[in-house]
């Protein structure tokens, strides 16, 4: 249920009653914010960086390539 | 009109630079995404230049209904299915009985990982852990956890990325969330009773 209400998949009955909860048990909140931050660590903790060369290699192969085929 | 569509439009009246743009936008997204499900960095380069090249050859055919890069990965995924399903079928498992790591699925959180504040927990070391525990994710759960909560792609979306229902990806997503959530919590738990015994040894 975390996965849904973090989300927002839930409706706001149900919201409610996790918000209550975790207001109210400890064990839960920890376990609800290690939840929240291994989501935000995969939101941000993974490189989208590629190498220069590998940009380069994808160029002229594109040229080399598309320019015969066309779209 | 959005800016990808656009440049697709361009593209298409026969302007290649516009192409270009378009390539150097979302290569390094493609090329991550392409790294994490194949597991091979020469694998990974070859499908790049193979997904571009099939984009190339079918901008005719995308319509617009989804996002130029949802189409793109949809284009990315399969190719990196195809090549799996050729050279390592054993990786491609649908079964969503399929048991992951056996860990407790509400193992108690750990403090040390709970309350770190994020700048922290993206340190090299962390960002070497989360990418190790993505990594350990089998196949069809790493690579909805990928376009979900690396490349922010809607469940929607993710549904038609990799064809597949939206009841599927939520419970591969719910189950990859929690796995990836445990591996951090015992890496951050057990880093921590290091520290300490080295700190009460001193």
């Amino acid at each position: 249920m975390f996965s849904d209400y973090i989300d927002g998949d839930i409706c706001e009955a149900e919201c409610s009653v996790i918000e209550e909860h975790l207001q109210d048990c400890p064990p839960c909140e920890q376990l609800f914010q290690s939840f929240r931050a291994s989501i935000k660590m995969c939101n941000e903790g993974v490189s989208d960086e590629i190498p220069e060369k590998v940009c380069e290699r994808l160029r002229i192969f594109l040229r080399e390539n598309c320019r015969e085929e066309g779209t | 009109m959005d800016h990808d569509r656009e440049l697709v439009d361009r593209v298409i009246k026969g302007d290649y630079y516009a192409f270009e743009l378009l390539v150097e936008k979302h290569q390094g997204r493609i090329y991550r995404h392409l790294r994490k499900m194949v597991r091979d960095y020469d694998v990974a380069e070859d499908l790049l230049q193979e997904t571009f090249l099939s984009a190339y050859k079918g901008l005719t055919r995308f319509s617009g209904n989804s996002s130029f890069a949802t189409w793109l990965f949809r284009i990315a995924t399969n190719a990196a299915l195809m090549f799996l399903r050729k050279h390592k079928p054993d990786s491609i498992q649908y079964d969503d009985e399929l048991k992951l790591r056996a860990r407790a699925d509400h193992a108690p959180a750990s403090p040390e990982f709970a309350d770190t504040p994020l700048e922290l927990l993206l340190s090299d070391e962390g960002r070497r852990t989360i990418e190790k525990a993505i990594d350990e994710l089998p196949l069809m759960y790493r690579t909805v956890l990928m376009l979900r909560d690396v490349e922010g792609f809607s469940v929607r979306e993710v549904s038609k990325i990799t064809d597949s229902s939206v009841s599927a990806i939520k419970s591969r997503l719910h189950r990859a969330r929690h796995s990836v959530r445990e591996a951090l919590n015992s890496y951050y738990s057990e880093r921590n009773i290091y520290a300490r015994r080295g700190a009460t040894a001193q």
